[in-house]
């Protein structure tokens, strides 16, 4: 009896299904069948729909492509192929399983359909590394082009297009950078789990993504997102057909956070090893439930204010339309009723990643884990009542201006204790200072900036004279790429050995820290200046007041380019050449660390055991990991060999 | 050992067996949080209906004299979500008392009555006696209209692979938590066509006069 036969019902199938063509679906195979898809879907609306110079029909026109193109992609990729056997009743066999799972495939499996979590976890990182490396060149044209006052490199209309798509790309990229690599490759490993719950719907909220992609950056050649990333209405109303790459790509974003963030609740909620008890569980994994339980009821919001906008730009509706009844307040609350959760969405988890390693470097246990908890939970709870700071000076309900600056100061106490459990930590430890531990004092520093930024933006007349402009743009760099990225490239170096196998090249990792972290102070204090001063966001020419700010600006931008840059040669070279990895190479003791390198398609051969809290240093031999508990029971139990490989102990 | 997690292997090294109770308990959490994602979407329509119906901008919540949509309709349409989950409720009793044929039955006219619902939820979409860009009134209820038919047709895909599944003896007493996974969906939906059918009754704005 296969696990299988189990898992669909309880017969097992006569024959292996699934063979011959649906074995060779791939990512090649995704894209054709998403531009044939998305051809016949142009073909017949362009036929069909009368007035092809009408904008509402170039509209329609374009959301049937682009809806073509995602159905087409995920048919050829082999995501329908799971719920149509389902519903034929005819279930997988073991081998089907093993198939999908990627065993013996090699490099193959990365670009199939492939539903082991590891695979998934490193399809998301380089996912994430296009992302950020494309959002990255949209912001060094930024930046180029507000060099001097008048550059004229890009002209009004394409900076426009070109900030809108740099702000959706980097929100997208930040928001899947902790969860998508690391949520999908540690966690099951690090909650002693073989698989995510739902390993194809781990696989499909991954390709969703792929999908994604194209239809986002179609709006480049569809007239741009002139609204910035986030299309307020009524102008997002009367946009160009660029606009309608934006809407139909937030809603495939928002229907794969929502898949991911059930797939990996599910897992964190009813995976746990034995012996995991929720004081037990690590804090990264407590950082990544809060991040993905926040989205699951965030980002349905914003596809709603998507599926609205989609309506009020296709047939003529009235939801944003103020002379039809609609209201763009009605946008603005949904917006940000996904978009300020969506920031501790970014942040937790990132934070949390480097409270996880902040322990193991200071060789102390978390300092007051009860208190970590608490601050995530505080955040989270507060976060969904924070919203309306973002349009304060809309004219919305100004009689709730005061609550909700209340709220959004009240959120710094949480965020504070988490603060404070770090440097708790790191007081008084043997602090071994690597560059994942050098990502925490940096993340300290930014966050610092950027959390206390925010207080004087929570501050309604502060916020009234500073929201308009660069202040702002500096404020939520520091907190998204400040603390954000710099706790997910954190995450990147300490987990580098468990997801490849290789040790990262320190020297080459270690300038592009310096050059990071330095050009990003000189950016952004130089946007500081510029906005104290006065200088708006999001307009393409300015006075030559702030000529010499936005110079300093830019010269940091390009370092943080070059620094980034030569990041990804550290990993690329690390990954193909780099020394091998030890199965624990910094003394971890989460379970994670106790699985040797490579990684076994199933992770444990039998289930380990947890006896103790995940953060005992100072207690006996700190290289080995003493979370599994050796010869205590004779099926689900494991022994820890000193080199921390989980061995079956059947006997 | 517990029923935490069993972990036997037999034979193949990557042959691991889980207890189906372990297993249907996963899928219930999952289909729980995938509930959450979907109430917070119909949350958002019901919030869109009743936020442009107490602002009525421009006084244009519904233009002065336009029909309105047929509060029965709605109230009849939920009743017959109602009624298929019901009788799928019975179903699921059936396969737990072991009576398969029973569920079968049950399963095919639970997915017979949604059917018919399916075909009154487009018939009211399509005879709606004003236009989607008649006023705000319109638009949102066309939108629920047709986010209440995509609810249906999915739980029609459901349906048809319950019946199916069911005719060919994959469930049984023993094995049936599928069954109470689209049980838990098909009661959401149910539940979601009554909040839109109870928001949709109340039509005229609180700021206007008519």
């Amino acid at each position: 009896m296969s696990e299988a036969m189990v898992q669909f019902g309880g017969r097992a199938p006569a024959h292996p299904v699934g063979g011959g063509i649906m074995r060779r679906l791939n990512l090649g195979t995704a894209v054709a069948g998403g531009l044939i898809l998305g051809y016949v879907a142009w073909l017949i609306s362009h036929h069909f729909l009368a007035g092809a110079d009408d904008p509402m029909v170039q509209n329609q026109v374009v959301t049937i492509t682009l809806a073509g193109w995602a159905f087409g992609f995920m048919i050829g990729i082999g995501a329908m192929r799971g719920p149509i056997c389902w519903l034929l009743g005819r279930d997988q066999s073991h081998e089907d399983e093993m198939f999908a799972a990627g065993k013996d495939q090699g490099v193959g499996r990365y670009f199939r359909f492939t539903t082991d979590h590891k695979v998934v976890g490193i399809q998301y990182l380089v996912l994430t590394m296009v992302l950020l490396g494309i959002g990255g060149t949209l912001a060094m044209m930024i930046r180029t082009d507000l060099v001097t006052p008048n550059s004229g490199f890009l002209g009004p209309q394409t900076y426009n297009a070109v900030v809108g798509l740099h702000g959706l790309t980097m929100i997208i990229a930040t928001i899947i950078m902790v969860t998508g690599p690391f949520g999908n490759f540690i966690v099951p490993i690090m909650i002693g789990a073989r698989d995510m719950a739902f390993p194809r719907l781990n696989a499909l909220s991954f390709w969703l993504l792929v999908a994604f992609a194209p239809v986002l950056y179609s709006a480049a050649f569809l007239g741009g997102i002139p609204t910035g990333w986030t299309g307020y209405a009524p102008l997002s109303d009367q946009g160009p057909p660029g606009m309608d790459s934006y809407l139909m790509a937030i809603i495939i974003f928002a229907v794969s956070t929502a898949i991911a963030g059930a797939n990996i609740t599910a897992t964190i909620l009813t995976m746990r090893a034995r012996g995991m008890t929720w004081n037990r569980t690590p804090i990264f994994v407590w950082g990544v439930l809060a991040s993905v339980g926040l989205a699951i009821p965030a980002f349905p919001m914003f596809m709603g204010a998507m599926v609205y906008l989609g309506m009020d730009r296709t047939v003529g509706a009235n939801f944003y339309v103020a002379s039809g009844g609609g209201n763009p307040w009605l946008y603005e609350n949904l917006f940000w009723l996904m978009g300020h959760p969506e920031v501790y969405v970014i942040l937790i988890p990132a934070v949390a990643a480097l409270m996880e390693l902040t322990t193991v470097f200071a060789r102390k246990p978390l300092f007051s884990y009860n208190v970590a908890v608490l601050g995530i939970v505080g955040i989270v709870g507060l976060s969904m009542m924070v919203w309306a700071h973002h349009i304060f000076t809309s004219g919305w309900a100004p009689e709730l201006n005061g609550a909700f600056m209340l709220t959004t100061e009240l959120i710094s106490i949480p965020t504070g204790l988490l603060f404070f459990v770090i440097i708790g930590t790191i007081w008084r430890g043997k602090v071994w200072t690597t560059l994942p531990m050098m990502c925490t004092y940096a993340m300290l520093w930014n966050f610092i900036i950027g959390g206390v930024t925010g207080i004087y933006l929570s501050d309604v007349p502060l916020d009234y004279d500073l929201h308009g402009n660069m202040f702002v743009t500096a404020h939520f760099h520091y907190t998204l790429m400040g603390a954000g990225l710099t706790g997910a490239i954190g995450a990147l170096m300490y987990w580098f050995p468990k997801m490849t196998g290789k040790m990262l090249h320190h020297t080459s990792a270690l300038w592009s820290f310096w050059l990071v972290q330095i050009g990003f102070q000189v950016t952004f204090m130089g946007m500081f200046a510029v906005g104290l001063a006065g200088q708006p966001r999001r307009v393409e020419h300015y006075d030559n007041t702030f000529a010499v700010g936005n110079m300093v600006s830019t010269i940091g931008a390009y370092t943080i380019g070059l620094g980034m840059l030569l990041l990804l040669y550290a990993v690329i070279s690390s990954w193909r050449h780099g020394p091998i990895a030890p199965a624990n190479p910094w003394g971890g003791k989460t379970l994670e660390w106790a699985v040797p390198n490579p990684i076994p398609l199933e992770n444990f051969e039998v289930l380990p055991v947890v006896i103790a809290d995940p953060y005992g240093y100072g207690e006996g031999d700190f290289s080995i990991p003493h979370t599994s508990e050796p010869r205590e029971d004779v099926v689900v139990g494991a022994q820890l060999s000193p080199a921390g490989a989980v061995e079956a102990d059947s006997s | 050992m517990t029923n935490i997690e069993t972990a036997v292997t037999i034979g193949d090294p990557d042959l691991h067996l889980e207890d189906p109770n372990v297993i249907g308990r996963r899928w219930r959490a999952g289909v729980a949080l995938l509930i959450l994602a979907d109430a917070a979407f119909v949350a958002t329509l019901l919030f869109a209906y009743f936020y442009l119906r107490g602002l009525n901008t421009s006084n244009a919540w519904l233009l002065h004299g336009q029909a309105t949509a047929a509060i029965w309709v709605s109230w009849a349409l939920a009743g017959g979500a109602v009624l298929s989950a019901v009788i799928f409720g019975q179903a699921r009793r059936s396969i737990q008392a072991g009576n398969e044929a029973g569920f079968v039955a049950g399963a095919l006219v639970a997915l017979l009555v949604l059917v018919a619902d399916t075909v009154g939820q487009v018939i009211q979409l399509t005879s709606f006696p004003f236009g989607v860009a008649s006023s705000a009134y319109s638009s949102v209820v066309y939108t629920i209209a047709g986010a209440n038919l995509y609810h249906l047709l999915l739980t029609i895909f459901i349906a048809i692979a319950m019946w199916n599944r069911g005719r060919l003896h994959i469930y049984s007493k023993s094995s049936n938590w599928q069954v109470r996974v689209a049980e838990m969906w098909w009661n959401w939906i149910a539940i979601a066509a009554v909040l839109t059918a109870f928001a949709t009754s109340f039509i005229a704005s609180p700021a206007s006069g008519h």
